[in-house]
């Protein structure tokens, strides 16, 4: 058939699927390090997740009388996302819950792909943490599933820093904390404790240009400078918790985050910020989800900061 | 951009395509008033006769590409879908030149106004695509003072390879048409703009003496290099204003092809009658064809068997930003760069995921998923070809400004 | 439904969103909030459409406030004498009444300018409506966070209580939910 259209005739070929299919690639180390340390729980929890997320996609295309979207893959993203944010215990009729709130509150009432002003992943997992807070802070250890406290949990308790600084865990023990939280053999989230995985994901997509760097680097390099002035272990504090997991495939979500260069480094600016002081200050242990949410509201008054300065 | 499909017709010579029994001239070929037709139905014209002529200072003469008969004036399709007057004239295969033509003597000697009067004469406009007649371009209006020329030898759209045969085989016309366009337009420096895809051709102009009076800028190749607004800023670095022209800031671009026809005329004293046209794409008989203009498509590019068993679009010029046409019987005019058939599907627009690539993408620093500042673009299409929503953002540029342009009414 | 409760002034209106988030955790409290509610609105309803010759045009916001602060401060003490638990739960709500925008909402819009008679049956109907928009919210949410109504467990003991509804945010979101399904077919 003839086509008449306007300009131009070619396309580059990487298109909404494309992209979101890159991202599936580069979550498989992490999801292939949550399989080996957390086992069938894991297994269980990414499939309850991605599956209630897809469901809940046709479901809304459905009740709001639209073209369902799930063949450009963004539901798979976001349910594999939430499961690896989720503790490895948490009950798995719990886990689908949180995958139908974040696709449809966190998206579909919103208006679908391109149109949520929260992270949905991120929003799943605030809804479950509000709604069953005793669960979501249960986190067993990888391997055995012994019911154990995070790093950063252990650090708000003041033990893993004495741990980390104190005479006795000298040079030995040091090494041998920052192993375990660099290859992920510590309590925590089902995807949040390889940073070896989540380094290598990230490398794809700096690779096929997927990604953007200046969100995660300013957030990391936020959350160092401020650790650095607090006194506290620097290094500690980027590997430990969903730091890197949020700051490489959630802190630069497209659809949540500025879309200029200088809105974007402050948007990571902004994340860094709010997770140093809620680690530092806050209630909780950990704070990139929140972090990332906050930020997640700046993001239409940062764009238009741009908007004006054109 | 990856993969700029040039190697498909980079190889091939320029090649004289057949010169059909009808030709269809259009009396419009250029931006701004169409010519009068000077001859009527039957009247007996010669190759290089002056058929068409305007009494206004922004147009350009249109003369008889072939010896022969007026057939009749009709109303025909251009590229860009607008119904146009043309002359339809039989060729008698003759070739007659027109006795009316001059011969100009030694080149080098020919004045500034002489030379802006044959280009006027001899009907040559941009034959990158926009046409727009050039004795507009060389003549400066008193308060615009232009200091420096560039040769836009970037040709950076895909498939397109016609500028890049000129410059590789007819170094010595382009050399000298340069010269003699920087006399034109009285610039003191004379730069050419060349994509660094195109690195063979700088051989052939430092022969003919190109560094005499010119300096080579090489470019990365990236489209939209050509851009005039961007060719100006990566080749001399300066910024032209915005809703301004390169005129604003000293600069006339002027096209290899047109550098070239002026090298030709002045040799030959034969106005602007034909043109080198890239078949690409799916077509049977890819080359770079030097073409009458008034030939139809369909003689020069010929369809592949079973080209319609999957969706296809006929581009006229390159793909970037060149008119997907219905039919093929379309003249060729002075602005046609190219013929494509391309492969092609039906894409439904998705929703925008903010990824901002359109904002990366675009050379003039706009905003395409906003309708902020978009009087500026120039519709050259990288903001919908990265766009992994594949939306029609160029189509909502041109919806936008045709809104304005109704509304100004 | 749809119709029952888009008289309700919250979900009609949108107005009153301060009682109809902060009481509805549960819906004793809920009721309760709308009988002093009721009873604060029509009397202030039947108080200002019979005072409304005597009110100055200039002053009559002022002169509607003193004269719902009369009935909240009776609904107060009331409340805490004979309802002391509830009282407590309630808290600032009920001398908030004072402000609120239906109160203030009916006599600025309806009492001022009709009969007493017609104030009284406005006021009543308001308050009722209103009542039952608590209630319906307060029954969601005190389901769905405790799983019970009026405090008796309704749900199987192994039902894990979802916090979120009682929260304040589940409490938007649950307006938010119920907006939506009223407005729905209008989109």
């Amino acid at each position: 058939m003839k086509i008449l259209a306007v300009s131009p005739h070619l396309h580059s070929g990487t298109t909404t699927r494309v992209l979101m299919r890159d991202v599936l690639i580069a979550l498989t180390p992490v999801l292939l390090a949550a399989l080996y340390f957390f086992r069938w729980r894991a297994l269980a929890l990414v499939l309850v997740c991605v599956i209630s997320a897809v469901l809940t996609e046709l479901l809304a295309a459905r009740i709001f009388k639209k073209e369902n979207k799930v063949q450009d893959l963004s539901a798979v993203v976001t349910g594999l996302l939430l499961a690896f944010c989720l503790p490895p215990a948490l009950p798995l009729w719990m886990a689908a819950l949180g995958s139908f709130f974040a696709i449809f509150v966190a998206k579909e009432l919103f208006g679908g792909i391109g149109c949520n002003i929260f992270n949905p992943a991120l929003s799943g997992r605030a809804f479950l943490l509000a709604s069953y807070a005793s669960f979501m802070t249960t986190w067993s250890r990888p391997l055995d599933a012994v019911t154990a406290a995070t790093p950063l949990a252990l650090a708000k308790a003041g033990s893993a820093v004495d741990a980390l600084t104190s005479a006795a865990a000298q040079a030995a023990g040091q090494t041998a904390v920052y192993r375990d939280l660099f290859w992920g053999a510590v309590a925590g989230s089902l995807g949040e404790t390889s940073a070896a995985a989540i380094l290598l994901g990230a490398a794809y997509l700096f690779c096929r240009r997927v990604i953007d760097w200046r969100e995660p680097f300013s957030y990391l390099a936020t959350v160092a400078l401020i650790m650095f002035l607090a006194g506290q272990a620097v290094l500690f504090h980027l590997l430990a918790g969903g730091l890197l997991l949020g700051a490489f495939f959630m802190s630069n979500d497209y659809t949540t985050t500025p879309m200029s260069t200088r809105g974007k480094l402050i948007f990571g600016i902004g994340c860094g910020i709010l997770t140093s002081v809620i680690r530092l200050r806050g209630g909780y242990p950990e704070g990139v989800c929140y972090a990332i949410l906050i930020m997640n509201m700046f993001v239409p008054l940062i764009d238009r900061l741009d908007l004006k300065r054109q | 951009m990856h993969g700029d499909y040039k190697e498909l017709t980079r190889d091939r010579a320029i090649t004289n395509a057949p010169v059909p029994e009808y030709l269809y001239v259009p009396l419009s070929q250029h931006i701004g008033a169409p010519a009068v037709p000077l001859v009527a139905r039957g009247d007996r014209v010669k190759r290089g006769q002056l058929i068409g002529s305007a009494d206004a200072f922004v147009t350009a003469n249109v003369h008889s590409p072939v010896s022969g008969e007026v057939v009749e004036q009709v109303r025909i399709i251009n590229p860009q879908g607008r119904t146009v007057d043309a002359l339809k004239i039989k060729n008698d295969f003759q070739d007659e030149l027109d006795p009316a033509l001059k011969t100009y003597g030694v080149p080098d000697e020919l004045s500034t106004d002489m030379l802006r009067e044959i280009i006027r004469e001899m009907g040559l406009v941009g034959m990158g695509g926009a046409a727009f007649p050039t004795h507009v371009k060389v003549s400066p209006p008193k308060d615009k003072k232009v200091d420096t020329l560039i040769l836009n030898a970037a040709e950076c759209e895909p498939y397109l390879n016609a500028d890049y045969r000129l410059l590789l085989e007819h170094p010595n016309e382009i050399v000298l048409g340069l010269r003699l366009m920087a006399r034109a337009t009285r610039a003191v420096w004379v730069v050419v703009g060349l994509e660094d895809n195109k690195k063979s051709v700088m051989a052939g102009l430092q022969a003919a003496g190109i560094e005499e009076f010119a300096r080579i800028a090489v470019m990365p190749a990236v489209y939209p290099a050509g851009a005039e607004k961007v060719l100006v800023k990566k080749a001399v670095g300066r910024q032209v204003p915005k809703k301004g022209l390169p005129l604003d800031v000293g600069v006339v671009v002027v096209n290899v092809g047109t550098v070239y026809q002026l090298a030709r005329s002045i040799q030959t004293g034969l106005p602007l009658l034909e043109r080198v046209v890239t078949v690409s794409g799916e077509f049977a008989n890819p080359g770079n064809y030097l073409t009458r203009l008034g030939t139809l498509y369909q003689d020069v590019a010929r369809l592949p068997d079973n080209y319609d068993q999957k969706d296809y679009r006929i581009v006229s010029g390159g793909p970037m930003m060149g008119f997907a046409v219905s039919r093929l019987d379309i003249p060729v005019t002075k602005g046609t760069s190219g013929l494509l058939l391309l492969r092609s599907q039906i894409f439904k627009e998705s929703n925008c995921i903010r990824c901002a690539r359109c904002v990366d993408a675009c050379p003039l620093e706009l905003l395409p998923y906003q309708d902020r500042g978009l009087d500026e673009c120039m519709e050259c299409g990288l903001c919908a070809f990265v766009c992994p929503a594949r939306k029609y953002l160029v189509q909502q540029v041109r919806q936008q400004k045709a809104a304005k342009k109704l509304q100004a009414k | 439904m749809r119709k029952l409760l888009r008289l309700c002034p919250t979900f009609g209106l949108l107005l009153g969103f301060c009682p109809a988030l902060a009481v509805t955790t549960a819906l004793v409290n809920a009721l309760g909030m709308g009988l002093a509610f009721t009873f604060v609105l029509t009397f202030s309803n039947f108080f200002v459409a019979l005072l409304r010759r005597l009110i100055p045009e200039e002053i009559r916001i002022p002169l509607f406030i003193i004269i719902v602060v009369t009935f909240v401060t009776v609904v107060d003490m009331l409340m805490a004498g004979f309802a002391p638990e509830l009282y407590k739960a309630l808290g600032i709500f009920i001398p908030l009444i004072v402000v609120n925008c239906i109160i203030l909402g009916r006599a600025e819009a309806f009492a001022y300018k009709n009969t007493v008679w017609a104030a009284l049956k406005d006021g009543l109907s308001n308050g009722i409506w209103f009542t039952f928009g608590l209630a319906v919210l307060a029954a969601i949410r005190e389901l769905l966070g405790a799983g019970s109504l009026f405090g008796y467990g309704l749900l199987s003991p192994h039902y894990v209580p979802l916090l979120l509804a009682v929260l304040p945010p589940g409490g938007f979101l649950l307006i938010g939910f119920i907006l939506a399904a009223i407005n729905e077919p209008q989109a």
